[in-house]
């Protein structure tokens, strides 16, 4: 009696795990990192290898650089757009030292910096270091254990528990299956080097009211420049420079006629906002870059920062020529190696 | 501590291990300390409420016991009373009536500046302060006699598979267990106990917990999420909440198997009960059968005319609905179900069968009827705000245009309605909570591996607290 009991009890396992090995391939693994695309990066950065130039900064920088054409336009050959959406310089500085400055080693280290994501008081990121400091890959990086670990540990023997994340939503399952795309799930369609395409064949498309509600009650509410993330740039700053890597800042191009009214204090916001990266030029002998005749120019964006392909391909370009002129030749940089106490802190 | 913790597995095995060993004093001792350990995890500081209850209990149960002065008597029971229920209004009812009182004041023109405090609401409290307010009831009654034993006494208030969630036991149940030797537990009672565990345990993540993040997305877009969105979300939660409290059920029963106490069936598949009278007879039975027995029959109960038995249902209802939570919504909770008892009441002699009389097939659009009814009363249950029960209901009845059949929703309500069934009917053929013992042991294997695996499938996740945590 007791034979048969184990032996329905085993022909169910058997029978699931046997499907889900079935279905593994053909559905997208656990999400280890907090969201899809730190943990689409953080696979390609681990693939990558050394690489000449990288490009840090959020979803404006991560849609609007293409490596590939900047390294095609300058001396350099290769390069990474290590861009994270929705972050601000805080999260930038830890992302930079926990993956790229130890794994991509870059000689060169682009801050693409937009008005978005430099005030001290935004309570509009959604997924900024609350969610990133404490995500299991991140622990993982650094030898923690998680229970997320010992998941891990089982799934690499059992399909069923490495899947069971996407297993737990069904519907989607089938979409992904029938249709191959399902929101939020990958491919975040991202080029080898990086780059987020999903915002190329975009014509523009002018803002939401809600989106207008989120810039002027969460983004750009009580704007202020030159605290926290003004700081976390010049730590991005100081630890490239610590390498000898050669920065340089890069204002991003934004539909600035458009953002002004959503920013308390209009145009003096931006005004407020591009001195303060001339005086972080000026102070770290680093370069800043400004293409002042791209801003407004609706046919290079898919909204009100983010370019779209003919945007991208303009900006790349002409980066990748402005890069060759204001970047010495000489380089002696070096790699970096992990912090020995990270911060893994969930952040109010 | 919740159940479905690495934590409170580990409490168990060591509790377990060790009272297989120890005399009953000791026993009792450990079940002290494990249930002071349980309750401490939540926050400390509020054990010395449980102390409170149970010491003022103790010594009223025992002076109450050596008195036959009726004057005497009902001053003891005016002080049980006084403290337990004082300790429940002030920590869970003070901020709320303050607050209601001015709003009032507000809406009459009235400024009102009542200092409300912001009080933590110590896990359980509803649950141990009825606990042991019974045994002093019961005792004024004459219905049992006061124990000596303080220790025994301690561990009936303080018995950590019941502490924060019930069963609400009665001290003529549950209180002779901790004051006898207890033979020890038998092979098939231990696999009795982890069966029931292991059901529980399944109802709480597969069920509950997979429906829940569903339920709290509808009701946080209840304003604008389609009908069928709403309707789904309304059926998951009835679900969620039946899967959540008798998974939890469940878990201290097969607990307390474990160890050689028996507690009260807190549910016997209530959502098949073919009509409101057998729904209450089903559902949150310890806390049903507190209300009939302490406040309904005390009020009257059936004694009296059809219209005093119909007020005295409701006004047990809405403060059942009180009972709850300090809020309106469960207010109108209880006075729905007061009201569909005391409709039932008016006209259950046309029905030809009991109440109590088991379902047949032929009951089962009486069954769906009565489903919904409780349903419909879930949503102000579940709801935050008046606002976000009627958005749900406009929602709902006026068919708000939606993006089409909320396929994710149903994806997880099918199969987890389906399992909740299926497990009911096991029950209902058996008899038994552990039913799943008597049917042939290969089908039995083939049960028990698919809710493993589900578990598996479901465990792991953001840990949902139990719902009734909060009462």
């Amino acid at each position: 009696m007791r034979r048969s009991l184990i032996v329905g009890f085993l022909v169910v396992v058997v029978l699931l795990e046997g499907a889900a090995r079935l279905l593994a391939p053909h559905i997208p693994g656990q999400l280890v990192w907090d969201t899809q695309f730190t943990q689409d990066k953080a696979d390609q950065i681990a693939a990558a290898g050394e690489v000449d130039m990288v490009f840090v900064g959020s979803s404006v920088v991560n849609a609007g650089i293409d490596p590939g054409l900047v390294a095609a336009n300058s001396r350099f050959d290769s390069g990474y757009n290590s861009a994270i959406p929705s972050t601000t310089p805080s999260t930038w500085k830890i992302w930079m030292r926990d993956l790229v400055y130890p794994d991509l080693c870059p000689s060169v280290v682009v801050i693409g910096i937009s008005v978005r994501d430099y005030n001290d008081r935004n309570v509009g990121i959604p997924f900024d270091l609350t969610s990133y400091l404490p995500s299991a890959g991140r622990l993982e990086l650094y030898g923690q254990f998680t229970s997320g670990s010992l998941e891990r540990q089982i799934g690499r023997y059992s399909a069923f528990v490495r899947i069971r994340s996407r297993l737990r939503q069904p519907e989607k399952v089938a979409r992904f299956l029938v249709t191959g795309r399902v929101p939020g799930w990958p491919p975040t369609v991202l080029t080898p080097e990086g780059r987020y395409t999903g915002w190329d064949n975009n014509a523009f498309v002018d803002p939401s009211p809600e989106g207008i509600e989120e810039l002027t009650t969460k983004v750009f509410v009580d704007f202020s420049v030159g605290g926290a993330e003004d700081l976390a740039v010049r730590s991005i700053i100081e630890d490239a420079q610590s390498l000898g890597d050669q920065v340089v800042i890069v204002r991003m191009p934004t539909m600035n006629e458009e953002l002004a009214p959503l920013l308390p204090d209009g145009q003096g916001d931006l005004d407020r906002f591009e001195r303060q990266l001339e005086k972080l030029g000026a102070n770290y002998d680093v370069p800043v870059i400004v293409y002042p005749d791209m801003d407004d120019d609706k046919s290079l964006f898919g909204d009100l920062y983010h370019m779209n392909l003919d945007g991208t391909t303009e900006f790349s370009t002409r980066l990748g020529r402005d890069l060759d002129r204001v970047v010495a030749s000489s380089q002696n940089s070096q790699c970096g190696t992990r912090p020995a106490n990270p911060d893994f802190a969930t952040r109010p | 501590m919740a159940f479905n913790s690495v934590q409170y597995a580990i409490l168990l095995m060591v509790v377990f291990a060790l009272y297989r060993v120890m005399k009953r004093r000791e026993q009792n001792l450990l079940l002290l300390a494990a249930s002071y350990l349980f309750y401490g995890f939540w926050d400390w500081r509020f054990l010395s409420l449980l102390w409170i209850s149970t010491i003022v209990d103790f010594v009223v149960g025992k002076r109450m016991g050596a008195s036959d002065d009726p004057v005497v008597r009902k001053r003891l029971l005016i002080t049980s009373m006084a403290v337990n229920l004082g300790i429940l209004g002030f920590f869970k009812y003070f901020g709320f009536f303050a607050e209601s009182a001015g709003e009032l004041l507000a809406g009459l023109g009235l400024e009102a500046d009542f200092a409300t405090l912001r009080i933590v609401l110590p896990v359980g409290i509803s649950f141990y302060t009825f606990q042991t307010m019974s045994y002093t009831i019961d005792i004024y009654r004459r219905e049992i006699q006061p124990t000596n034993n303080l220790l025994g006494f301690a561990v009936f208030v303080a018995f950590f598979p019941q502490l924060v969630a019930g069963p609400i036991e009665r001290a003529k149940h549950l209180l002779p267990q901790f004051l006898t030797d207890r033979p020890k537990v038998a092979a098939s009672e231990l696999g009795s106990g982890l069966l029931l565990i292991f059901v529980g345990l399944f109802k709480k993540v597969v069920i509950a917990d997979a429906l829940a993040p569903y339920v709290q997305e509808a009701f946080d877009a209840a304003g604008t999420a389609g009908w069928m969105q709403l309707l789904v979300a309304v059926y998951a939660f009835s679900l969620q909440i039946y899967g959540d409290f008798s998974g939890y059920s469940s878990i201290a029963r097969g607990s307390a198997r474990l160890l050689g106490i028996d507690l009260m069936v807190n549910f016997n598949q209530p959502y098949l009960s073919r009509n409101i009278t057998h729904f209450w007879r089903t559902w949150h039975i310890s806390l049903s059968t507190w209300l009939r027995d302490y406040l309904y029959i005390p009020l009257g109960g059936s004694r009296g005319m059809a219209v005093a038995t119909q007020r005295n249902l409701m006004i047990t209802m809405l403060l059942g609905g009180l009972w709850h939570g300090a809020a309106w919504t469960f207010v109108v909770w209880g006075g729905l179900h007061g009201l569909y008892l005391a409709v039932h009441r008016r006209f259950r002699h046309r029905s030809p069968k009991s109440e109590m009389d088991p379902p047949t097939w032929r009951d089962v659009p009486a069954i769906v009827a009565t489903f919904h009814l409780v349903a419909l009363s879930w949503v102000f249950f579940r709801a935050d705000s008046f606002t976000q029960a009627w958005d749900v209901l406009v929602g709902i009845l006026g068919f708000r245009a939606a993006d089409g059949i909320p396929f994710a929703g149903l994806a997880l309500l099918v199969p987890a309605a389906l399992a909740a069934l299926f497990i009911d009917l096991v029950q209902r053929r058996t008899g038994r909570h552990d039913g799943f013992v008597t049917i042939p042991a290969f089908a039995r294997g083939v049960v028990y591996g698919a809710f493993f695996m589900a578990i598996v499938l479901f465990s792991g996740q953001e840990v949902v607290p139990f719902l009734y945590f909060q009462f």
